[in-house]
């Protein structure tokens, strides 16, 4: 087959890939509204039932594609499953009337993501491991949440951010792993790690969540701590055993493993560094020198964050990740010109804002577009050569 | 796709069903066991309705027996022990509350400790929200809450009763797209 034919045949694949899964998150969409609409005339052990078959189904039927060599629509199928499988879950939970408090859905999206977890590793599904991933950002987000609600201690967002970063230094590490085994999920699992990074440097932009990182008299309840402690064990073992792994298959360089160390404790540093603006409020007009130059530190670190992820996706040979890249560049646009607009309020400045900062954006977009394109050319280039994917 | 390599996919599909159905089965097991038991009580509320975008519509409940005298030694997170009398309609109220659970012969259930303010703090049974369909239509006023109670305290609600009698929910009339 002519190398043009082959590339349109994946292209096809990849596509029909696409609307399937699309198909299902609509079936599971579609199921999750009937589950809010909670339908009094049928019972819910019918309903339960009635979930947990349709879970199976849309497992059996992906296997049966699988196995019948349509790879993609199989793996949309088992996404299907994996999102019937959690509510599943939340559909008991209605039907019990359990609480409905932050840890409640917290340990409802425990169960969920540890089920969906092990089947990704059983089926080898990348699709059911991204399923899974968010499902576990979600829960680690709102599991900090339940702690602070369960015992009235202090939000901060500073614990918030390091266990963002906890996440992403395990995640690294099983990038690592995976990497070392020539394993198709280090692929996701890079991905993710460029998400959590790109997501922790972001919080770290805004002027007025800086001072809010260490709110003043913050104390560490012991219940955070011993999570913190956990996820942190777990996460270094991970990326140690990772990085080992892959250093010794001569697949990860020392720069990098020092350019990863290096990050690590830049954004303790950063993370560290804000109790000095602790309590600050941005509101009130004065703002002092040192949150000024702390803000324009974490802007610049976020441009240079984003283009080092820009970088390391097409290393990587990954548009994905150049993409979210992207994605994260136009979300801060958008971000700090709604921030210079609050800035410069009132009806004059909110119109010349408006007008300078929509150009900005027209100019900005166009140039955003042909530099992805670019990119993406340049990764598709180095993609048809016939280099590794890792 | 090869036989052999059929057979594994069948049998990778037999292993995660298994599992998965265990998850959900372990967990249907845990939260119905209040149910299987035969302690039953009866609380009295007072009702307030949100909607959760997750799980659907339901009203929150809350309970005569969320505001009770704070024991010493207790703090917010902990377990509470509340040991019910009942009254001669049936409706349980508060006895005496502990930290340490009391003999299975008693009636109790098991709370959280969400607050202490002073001498009475506030707690949180798991039975505060009622799931219903949208559109619903009740009584909420003097709305009693029959529970069922585990041996160790758990409770799961059973039905809401209004004067003794289940709670007579309507619905508004409904077109398939409306």
């Amino acid at each position: 087959m002519a190398r043009n034919e082959e590339v349109e045949l994946k292209q096809h694949i990849s596509f029909g890939a696409v609307v399937a899964t699309i198909g299902s998150i609509l079936i599971a969409l579609g199921i999750a509204w009937l589950i809010a609409l909670n339908w009094a005339a049928m019972p819910s052990a019918l309903k339960v039932l009635i979930l947990v078959l349709a879970t199976a189904g849309a497992y059996t039927t992906g296997v049966l594609f699988r196995t019948n060599d349509y790879e993609k629509i199989g793996g949309s199928l088992l996404v299907l499953g994996a999102l019937l499988y959690t509510l599943s879950i939340f559909l008991i939970a209605q039907t019990f009337h359990l609480a409905t408090s932050l840890q409640a859905n917290a340990f409802l999206l425990l169960l969920a993501w540890i089920g969906i977890l092990f089947a990704s590793y059983v089926f080898d599904s990348s699709s059911s491991l991204v399923i899974a991933l968010a499902e576990f950002l979600v829960w680690i987000s709102l599991q900090y949440f339940s702690f602070v609600e369960l015992f009235r201690g202090d939000f901060s967002v500073g614990i918030l951010a390091i266990i963002y970063l906890i996440v992403g230094i395990g995640l690294y590490g099983l990038t690592q792993i995976h990497k070392s085994r020539d394993h198709e999920f280090a692929g996701v699992y890079r991905y993710w790690t460029a998400f959590y990074v790109l997501l922790l440097t972001y919080i770290l932009s805004f002027q007025s969540l800086l001072p809010m990182l260490w709110p003043k008299g913050f104390e560490l309840t012991a219940n955070v701590l011993f999570f913190l402690i956990i996820i942190s064990i777990v996460a270094i073992v991970l990326a140690i055993v990772g990085i080992f792994m892959s250093v010794s298959k001569n697949k990860l360089t020392g720069k990098e493993v020092i350019g990863f160390i290096g990050l690590v404790f830049l954004y303790i540093l950063l993370i560290s560094l804000a109790s000095l603006i602790s309590g600050e409020s941005v509101f009130r007009g004065s703002i002092s020198g040192g949150l000024w130059v702390m803000w324009l530190f974490d802007n610049v670190l976020f441009i240079l964050v984003i283009l080092s992820v820009i970088g390391y996706g097409t290393r990587y040979q990954s548009a994905k990740i150049v993409n979210l890249a992207i994605i994260f560049f136009g979300l801060d646009i958008i971000t700090r010109y709604i921030g210079f607009v609050l800035d410069f309020g009132g009806q004059v400045g909110f119109a010349v804002m408006s007008i300078i900062g929509g150009i900005i954006l027209i100019v900005g977009g166009w140039g955003i577009e042909k530099w992805r394109r670019r990119l993406l050319e340049k990764t598709k280039e180095k993609s048809s050569q016939d280099y590794s994917i890792y | 796709m090869e036989s052999k390599s059929k057979n594994k996919e069948y049998l990778k599909l037999a292993i995660i069903l298994g599992v998965l159905f265990l998850i959900l089965g372990g967990f249907l097991l845990y939260v119905s066991i209040p149910l299987l038991s035969t302690k039953t009580a009866v609380l009295a509320t007072q009702p307030v309705d949100p909607f959760d975008l997750i799980r659907g519509q339901y009203i929150v409940i809350r309970y005569e027996i969320a505001s009770i005298p704070s024991i010493e030694g207790a703090e917010v997170g902990d377990n509470v022990y509340v040991s019910l009398m009942e009254d001669a309609n049936g409706t349980a109220g508060y006895k005496t509350a502990s930290l340490d659970k009391p003999s299975k012969d008693d009636l109790f259930v098991r709370g959280q400790i969400k607050s202490v303010y002073g001498n009475d703090m506030r707690v949180e049974y798991g039975i505060e929200q009622y799931f219903f369909e949208r559109g619903a239509k009740f009584e909420t006023r003097g709305m009693e809450v029959k529970v069922k109670l585990s041996g160790n305290g758990g409770a799961r609600i059973v039905e809401l009763l209004q004067d003794g009698e289940p709670v007579k929910i309507t619905y508004e009339n409904k077109t398939p797209t409306s």
